[in-house]
């Protein structure tokens, strides 16, 4: 099992069927992007901040019943924002050697993993 | 009749065989796959051409030859040489490993140049193979990459962080068909109900939402459940909540699913998602 050194998920690098398997970090959920805006690393687009503000403001007019969505958390929903770092194990093709083979690196892999 | 006048070197007729090569055309061996362990073999026989007048016939050759393929679902090749003469048959196989059908893809090319730029004459043969199915000439019949039923495979994805969300992507060189998923969300001490819902994407955009009509709440454990085709329930006595998609949903390469929990506290613990999907190569 590896454990991603980014998002802290597990995964086996193996499945039992013998195939390979390509971890990508997820992006951030609402929890994540709520601590994210609070804490102000993530920066939202001017028009997301307005969307944002709304939702707020609609929350204060009318706060959502019990088991249902707010309307902020119904905005940041629509939002798929990658996290700092995030790995992405899928393969890219970068180039080819001299027999005409395919030479592949992961897309994106800033952290590494550490075996658990 | 005398095989000269075809302006060829004896044995002109040579069994029937239409392929005839010349010493710069060769064998192009690729082999997309995504299962370890799998080592594919081309073999066939080949009738060399007389070269001088003076020698004797030649007489019929087996050639043999092994790849063992990345798992990387990329290309991988091999050139084989044949000199003058023709091709009587070929065919590949899997010859160690266990790939299903769905998950190793060969083609055979006629092919000029072993490095650099390759020109590919043209195209012998392609589909998938097994230990047990191989393709061939003569006899096999041109199967592309998304013919066929595609491998069924199940799935152990990745146990996402506390407070993170499951999020499987479909790796590169691969097509599914999502057949069903099952994970599971405990929720932590902090009272708030959670909203869980199912979401597919290309990558960035999401086109297909669907969420358990029902909250959970603080310290409990439900079952999130997606189905092709399923009938829909909210949590049973089980703490099972099913959803469906729409049947024959392919999703190819970068395309994702997952999980969208509204009021989410940073204690929630989803489980690894196990989902079954239909595999095809595509390249």
């Amino acid at each position: 099992m590896r454990s991603c050194n980014t998002c802290k998920g597990t995964y086996p690098d193996v499945q039992a069927d013998g195939t390979s398997y390509f971890h990508q970090c997820p992006p951030l959920s609402v929890a994540e992007l709520h601590a994210a805006i609070t804490a102000g690393t993530l920066v939202l687009t001017a028009a997301q901040q307005a969307q944002l503000a709304a939702a707020q403001t609609a929350d204060l007019k009318t706060p959502p019943a019990a088991g249902t969505l707010s309307q902020v958390d119904t905005f940041l929903q629509t939002l798929s924002v990658t996290r700092k770092n995030a790995r992405d194990e899928n393969v890219v093709v970068v180039g080819k050697d001299t027999a005409g083979n395919p030479i592949v690196h992961a897309k994106a892999d800033p952290t590494g993993f550490t075996e658990v | 009749m005398d095989p000269s006048w075809y302006g060829v070197p004896s044995p002109a007729l040579a069994g029937g065989s239409p392929i005839y090569v010349t010493g710069e055309d060769g064998l192009r061996l690729t082999v997309f796959n995504s299962v370890a362990g799998v080592t594919v073999t081309l073999s066939g026989r080949f009738l060399p051409a007389r070269q001088r007048s003076d020698e004797a016939d030649p007489r019929v050759g087996v050639f043999n030859q092994t790849l063992v393929p990345a798992t990387t679902r990329t290309a991988s090749t091999i050139f084989m040489s044949l000199g003058e003469g023709w091709l009587l048959d070929w065919s590949a196989q899997v010859t160690a490993g266990a790939p299903l059908k769905g998950n190793t893809y060969a083609i055979l090319e006629l092919a000029r140049g072993t490095t650099g730029t390759i020109a590919r004459v043209s195209r012998l043969g392609e589909g998938y193979i097994t230990s047990n199915v191989s393709i061939g000439w003569p006899g096999s019949t041109f199967q592309g990459m998304l013919d066929g039923e595609g491998a069924i495979r199940s799935i152990t994805g990745t146990t996402p962080g506390a407070g993170a969300q499951i999020s499987e992507t479909v790796p590169t060189g691969a097509r599914w068909e999502l057949l069903a998923v099952l994970a599971s969300l405990t929720t932590s001490a902090v009272v708030a109900n959670r909203i869980a819902e199912w979401t597919i994407d290309d990558g960035a955009n999401i086109f297909w939402r669907n969420g358990a009509n029902v909250t959970q709440t603080a310290s409990t454990t439900n079952k999130y459940i997606i189905s092709e085709g399923f009938n829909q329930f909210n949590i049973d006595t089980s703490n099972d909540a099913a959803r469906c998609h729409p049947i024959f949903m392919r999703l190819t390469a970068g395309f994702r699913f997952r999980t969208l929990v509204a009021a989410m506290d940073a204690g929630d613990q989803w489980t690894a998602p196990q989902y079954l999907v239909k595999e095809w190569l595509e390249a």
